[in-house]
């Protein structure tokens, strides 16, 4: 990343001529570096920033005040805050629109716009519309406009178009560049890299904990890295500056910078994200750090005050203004007005007015708490103060030319000629992760802020979010939460954790080894010294419960949420209307709800809706309104982040490639569907059924079972008789769950006294150890499971001519005599591969399964289409196999079976060993229950009446759609206007040479010879139907002949 | 929302590495004689209640153990007994 | 072990035949690296790359392809108080055993898997039911050299440099969403495996987010060299 070096224009500040009328000589605390140019253009115009300038601020270098217009009334909008904590700045940068001009830095050739206006904002075609504001009172949306309801598309487009931010180019290639994701393991996770942050990932780290600290800016040292005023005999950013190097330099702790935090999440998930700098590989970085504790050091930041007119450009926060200044060498105006209600507000006054800024007056809301030393150095500047006066209305129109100020006792108005008002009530911390570490808040009447009342024990809080101010207790309170959170480490450690927090401590330090042990006494020791220090120092500073200037009459213009345009009198609309808490009427007026979120709005919202309680005599105290991550928006690129899918490919993948295979997602795997264009697959299903086909069906579950109890857990998995599985014979059963639903088949094979071979279907290969675990899980019995899946490809060789094309790649007998149906057997193929050959039927054709190491598929696939070719062998994919197995009623789990229909519904209850209840086995009392009950759903097969199907015309692609006609897979079948069952899988057969299917119907319907009505819904008012005659669902060789060839 | 669990082999991860097995609710009963009422309140019968209630997890992603641990569906983190 | 052929190509899972496999060389990793070799050796039927051309300009870390590494699953009721392949079984779960070229990870209760990643030929183990041999079963891959650390914060939420484990030692978890046995050797030596299927995708994933931190494919030399650093200072041996 590049350097954040204080200082880097100390040269051009001596004395030497600014670059640009509107920059300043502001010295060490400058961040720009006007030796590195980078131009840049803002409406086509060119324009030139430099190294380390925000897009805001270089726009400001550049005299551009007007940033956008707000959403509803199209006002003029400039820079109001400096950190994005509003979304004056939300401008489109490179085409990619609502980007922060506030935090995004400045690029060479970046192209800035304006949102929300037509053309320039500075003459913006809607602007007009602020006038009409008596039209959009609070939740005008939710009001006006929808009766006659038919009006309301008009009514909202127009909205639509006149309101929102940015736009959305649909045309344009949106190139995100790389985003990265990366996690990180740490013991404390330190939000914000002020003072307090520094400090306490230091104390942690010195006793050998693993720190990370999450700081937005690129630079360390928080309110301090700009601030000139000397503490201990040392500017304070030079205090920070030092902190920050003592940090950099420690090896334990993980400093990310530029890393805004978006939420902690459930047991201190921290989530962020960095934006990368001009050295880094990536646009944004996401994090996920699981930490053991967290400490939140978030800091403060200003608290608008709401007076008419605040939103004008040249209206802006002390923090901005003075940033701008110090940060960026940037001059806010030439003449201000500045109307405060803390300390910080007071020295940014002391430090304009030292920049060369003319502070015509400074007025504090406060009526005592002021820090003397900063009177003194006003009344030095000769700079007129006054306490208890607060800005009442920003005057001018498209910029500030002047400001009223009031007493709040009603004296008033001053009016003062100006070009820049700062202005705040006061200061508010940064509540945003508090509140997602679920840290429940409380209206601190001391500070006049949301303060911590309970938080979780693996939480602490420090620095000037709890009301400090002074740069020792500061500092001691990061201290003294780093020492906290070292100890809750040491307290919650397991055995291993705590040997290495115990083997990391600080010589003297070793606690007692035995783990559990509390805090080691050096620990405790030092965070008691902390805790008394703390406390000898000053504690929080007296905040103030104002939140608006005197006189602002109805408050019609003066603004709480600028991102929203909801004004005061919103507010009191809101009330008015019944919304009076600060929950109902952010969600009826929008206040809080612009990108901003809380940041403008929430403290003054509850402390408006407070007071008007207050006025009708309900006693309120300001209730917090709720923070929800993220807490600053990362790109959703980020979010997506990187492109990765990784699924499973058969080992014969490239094979299948090179053969022209289409590929489909099958759960994990990529499976070859079709081997051609042509969705029916006839072809390959002719090449099957007349000759030989070879299908890749590695993703087939494998499994082998041993030891002394595998029969037993076979036996209770299995609805069979598990006892009668023998060595050489695949014994073909299936699973069912606790509710005698099918959900696996597949053929088992003894292999030896205790051991078995199974095999299971692709979809359940992932979860076949989890079930056979899971309902074994109290017997303790000692079996052992290894999945094999992987180990094992599979390669399928069937058709008539199959065992001719088996008997050239191997020398093992494999005549229908040795190696009859159902058989398994290990033979050799090519140069000496051993492998499983099962004989099964799966498509209706005398086939071997050969199951082989994977590292030998592609090898032996070559074997055998060589030794096919002249046969004239071809690949088949899935789509063909499914035909070929439904010619022949061979069932698929989820296509002809669901969660309606039990074992016996779909006609393999000859599988189910009814006398057995010692083994328990899975679904059997279900089976029992149910087996004979009325009025079941069940499998049958179906012949289309010849002739019925009405044409389906252009849906042919549909799964079972083929050309000729008649409804698809999953059609209804009705009967008396009421849908008796549905169609699972329906094919027109060119073997048979008729459309045959199996469906699910009503037990009454499903009698053979009974008719079905077929009825599909196309859409569009299309249908599709054809009549059907229930048959024996085995179409294609019924007595298995094939099979046993 | 997320929390972890911890794996009596593995010792504690994120959520997403473990599949839910259900409540605690004894071992499967005996088949004979067991009424299909008896054998659906076993299966099927859920209490729910707001406290923390041992349960069933599979660590799915890493050793493919099944455990128990008690759990405060209040705040998701695993109790101690 | 047959001699080195300095001219082979890359050891690709080749598309489309083209003309007879080399009776030696039919076994095929599922991983496939897009660079060329400047050294393969065809080994019990693999062809291995033992070094990339790039590896003399790149300084960074290296992905290496272990899959025709030997690796057996063992399984026993009472496993800890058996030697298979006459090895002693680590006592507590998670713990790694490295004697000589084997090395042996207490996976659970009842369960180790046994890899084997030394230069000598692989034992046979006794034909006991307890031992399945997984080596198809899986894609084997070593992280290697500088930055591991850093590559692997890319790929998965794991702690697999917890400073309070004592090296070697195995995590099982999910690395890119795909859940693998991973042992740390040190901050240069990372070794994992996962369902082969998986190989490909998972390799490509990881090269792709590795970029980042510079992570380029290697050859098995570099792997061989780290390996024997990491065991000459490793307490288990």
């Amino acid at each position: 990343m590049t350097a954040h070096r204080p200082g880097a224009v100390a040269a051009a500040a001596d004395g030497s001529r600014p670059a640009s009328p509107h920059r300043l000589p502001c010295g060490s605390t400058c961040r720009v570096d006007l030796s590195r140019p980078l131009s840049f253009d803002f409406l086509g115009r060119p324009m030139t920033g430099f190294a380390g300038d925000t897009v805001a601020s270089a726009l400001y270098a550049n005299g551009v005040r007007i940033f956008s217009r707000s959403l509803k009334y199209h006002r003029p909008r400039g820079l109001y805050s400096i950190e994005g904590e509003s979304a004056t700045t939300y401008m489109a940068i490179d085409g990619v629109p609502n980007e922060c001009a506030e935090t995004t830095e400045l690029r060479a050739g970046m192209s800035v716009r304006a949102q929300n206006v037509r053309g320039d904002p500075k003459t913006d075609r809607f602007g007009f519309i602020g006038a009409f504001e008596r039209l959009m009172p609070a939740g005008f949306y939710y009001r006006l406009g929808h009766r006659p309801y038919s009006l309301w598309p008009l009514f909202q487009n127009g909205l639509r178009r006149m309101a929102g931010t940015g736009v959305l180019d649909p045309r344009r290639e949106y190139r995100p560049g790389v985003r990265a994701e990366r996690y990180l393991n740490v013991d404390v996770a330190v939000v914000g890299g002020g003072t307090a942050g520094m400090e306490a990932a230091l104390a942690a780290a010195e006793r050998g904990l693993r720190v990370c600290v999450f700081e937005r800016r690129p630079w360390m040292g928080g309110h301090h890295a700009w601030r000139v005023r000397e503490f201990e005999g040392k500017p304070l950013w030079q205090r920070a500056s030092e902190l920050e190097a003592r940090v950099r330099a420690t090896e334990n702790v993980r400093v990310l910078t530029r890393s805004p935090v978006t939420g902690v999440w459930g047991e201190n998930l921290v989530t962020g994200f960095t934006v990368g700098g001009d050295d880094d590989p990536f646009r944004e970085c996401h994090w996920e750090c699981r930490a053991r504790t967290v400490v939140v050091a978030a800091g403060c930041m200003d608290r608008p005050l709401v007076f008419n007119h605040n939103d004008r450009p040249g209206v802006m926060q002390p923090g901005a203004a003075w940033r701008l200044a110090r940060t960026y060498g940037v001059s806010p105006g030439k003449v201000a007005v500045v109307s405060v209600g803390d300390d910080l507000g007071l020295e940014a006054a002391v430090d304009l007015t030292r920049l060369g800024v003319e502070v015509r007056a400074v007025v504090d809301s406060r009526r005592r708490g002021h820090d003397p030393a900063l009177l003194e150095e006003l009344y030095d500047l000769r700079i007129p103060f006054r306490s208890r006066w607060s800005a009442s209305r920003a005057k001018g129109g498209k910029h500030v030319t002047g400001c009223d100020v009031w007493g709040m006792s009603g004296i008033g108005p001053n009016s003062y000629t100006c070009d820049l008002v700062v202005a705040n009530a006061g200061a508010q911390p940064r509540i945003g992760v508090l509140a997602t570490v679920k840290a429940k808040l409380g209206y601190c009447r001391h500070t006049h802020s949301y303060q911590p009342v309970e938080l979780p024990d693996d939480v602490f809080v420090a620095g000037s979010m709890t009301g400090l101010r002074d740069p020792g207790s500061i500092t001691e309170s990061g201290r003294l939460a780093g020492l906290r959170a070292a100890a809750f480490c040491r307290r919650q450690g397991t055995a291993l954790d705590a040997r290495r927090i115990g083997r990391a401590e600080p010589a003297g330090e070793a606690g007692p080894s035995s783990p559990g042990d509390n805090c080691p006494p050096a620990l405790s020791a030092a965070i008691e010294k902390a805790t008394s220090t703390l406390a000898s120092r000053p504690g929080p500073v007296a905040g103030t419960g104002i939140f608006r200037g005197q006189g602002i009459g109805r408050g019609a213009k003066a603004f709480v949420d600028l991102d929203e345009d909801g004004t005061y009198k919103n507010v009191v609309e809101s009330a008015a209307q019944g919304f009076d808490a600060p929950e109902l009427a952010k969600r009826f007026g929008g206040f809080g709800l612009g990108p901003g979120q809380y940041r403008v709005t929430g403290q003054n919202l509850a402390m408006i809706m407070a007071a008007m309680g207050l006025d009708s005599g309900k006693a309120t105290v300001p209730a917090p309104t709720t923070v929800r991550p993220p807490l600053v928006p990362p790109s959703l690129a980020t979010l997506a982040g990187p492109p990765h899918d990784v699924h499973k490919r058969t080992p014969l993948h490239d094979e299948q490639t090179a053969r022209g295979a289409i590929f489909r997602r099958m759960g994990p795997w990529e499976r070859a569907r079709y081997f051609s264009e042509d969705p029916s697959c006839r072809d390959e299903i002719l090449g099957v059924r007349r000759n030989v086909g070879l299908l890749d069906s590695s993703p087939l579950g494998k499994f082998r079972i041993f030891g002394p109890d595998a029969l037993n857990a076979l036996q209770r998995v299995y609805i069979s008789d598990m006892r009668k599985a023998r060595p050489g014979r695949c014994m073909y059963s299936a699973m069912c769950n606790d509710m005698g639903q099918l959900m696996d088949d597949g053929v088992v094979v003894k292999e030896s006294e205790n051991g078995y071979y199974f095999t299971t279907s692709s979809a359940r290969a992932g979860t076949t150890v989890e079930w056979f675990r899971y309902h074994t899980r109290y017997d303790g019995w000692d079996y052992h499971l290894v999945n094999i899946t992987d180990v094992l490809g599979s390669l399928n060789l069937a058709g008539p001519n199959a065992r001719r094309v088996l008997e050239r790649v191997t020398r093992d007998d494999v005549s229908n005599d040795a190696f009859p149906y159902m058989g398994v057997r290990r033979i050799t193929v090519g140069d000496g591969v051993e492998v499983r050959c099962l004989r099964l039927g799966f498509v209706g054709e005398l086939s071997f399964e050969l199951h082989v190491p994977s590292s030998y598929c592609q090898y032996v696939w070559g074997l055998l289409v060589d030794a096919g070719a002249d046969f004239g062998m071809q690949p088949i994919g899935l789509e063909a196999q499914n035909c070929l197995r439904a010619e022949k009623g061979h069932i698929i789990i989820g296509a002809e079976s669901e969660q309606r229909v039990i074992l016996t519904d779909i006609g393999m209850g000859w599988m189910w060993d009814r006398r057995d209840t010692a083994s328990k086995k899975v679904g059997a009392p279900a089976l029992r229950a149910c087996a004979e009950q009325p009025g079941r759903m069940k499998l049958v097969g179906f012949r289309v009446d010849e002739g019925s199907g009405s044409h389906r015309g252009d849906l042919e692609a549909a799964p079972g759609a083929q050309p000729g006609g008649g409804p698809g897979d999953g059609a209804v079948i009705v009967a008396d206007g009421e849908v008796v069952g549905y169609v699972c899988t329906t094919r027109r057969s060119e073997t048979l040479g008729w459309r045959y299917g199996m469906a699910l119907v009503r037990e009454e319907h499903a009698a053979r010879g009974a008719g079905l009505n077929i009825y599909e819904n196309l859409g569009s008012g299309r249908k599709s139907t054809c009549s059907a005659t229930v048959v024996a669902p085995h179409f294609y060789d019924p007595r298995g002949e094939r099979l046993r060839a | 929302m997320t929390f972890r669990l911890t794996c009596p082999v593995c010792g504690k991860r994120d959520v997403y590495e473990f599949t839910f097995g259900g409540q605690e609710r004894g071992p499967r009963p005996g088949q004979e004689g067991l009424s299909a009422e008896d054998h659906f309140r076993w299966t099927q019968y859920r209490l729910i209640p707001y406290a923390p209630g041992e349960e069933w997890w599979y660590h799915a992603q890493g050793c493919g153990l099944w455990f128990k641990t008690t759990r405060d569906p209040a705040t998701n983190r695993e109790v101690e007994e | 072990m047959s001699g080195r052929d300095e001219s082979a190509a890359a050891p690709a899972g080749g598309i489309a035949r083209t003309g007879p496999i080399a009776p030696t060389a039919h076994r095929r990793s599922p991983v496939v690296f897009d660079a060329n070799p400047a050294t393969t050796e065809v080994r019990d039927g693999w062809t291995v790359a033992l070094r990339y051309r790039h590896e003399e300009q790149h300084a960074g870390p290296l992905l290496v392809d272990l899959s025709h590494r030997r690796r057996w699953d063992y399984q026993d009721g009472s496993v800890a108080t058996q030697r298979p392949m006459d090895l002693p079984v680590p006592r507590e779960y998670g713990q790694v055993g490295v004697h000589g070229s084997l090395v042996i990870n207490r996976m659970n209760r009842t369960q180790v898997a046994i890899w084997h990643l030394g230069d000598d030929p692989a034992p046979t183990p006794p034909p006991e039911t307890a031992f399945t041999e997984i080596t198809d079963g899986h894609c084997m891959l070593a992280f290697v050299g500088p930055e591991v650390p850093a590559v692997l914060e890319h790929l998965t939420s794991l702690d697999l440099f917890d400073p309070a484990r004592a090296t070697p030692f195995l995590t099982q978890g999910p690395v890119l969403h795909v859940p693998c046995q991973i042992v740390t050797f040190s901050s240069d030596l990372v070794i994992m495996t996962l369902a082969r299927g998986y190989g490909e995708m998972f390799a490509h994933a990881a090269l792709h987010s590795g970029a980042l931190a510079g992570l380029r494919p290697g050859g098995e030399d570099a792997f061989k060299r780290a390996f024997a650093r990491a065991t000459a200072t490793s307490a288990c041996g």
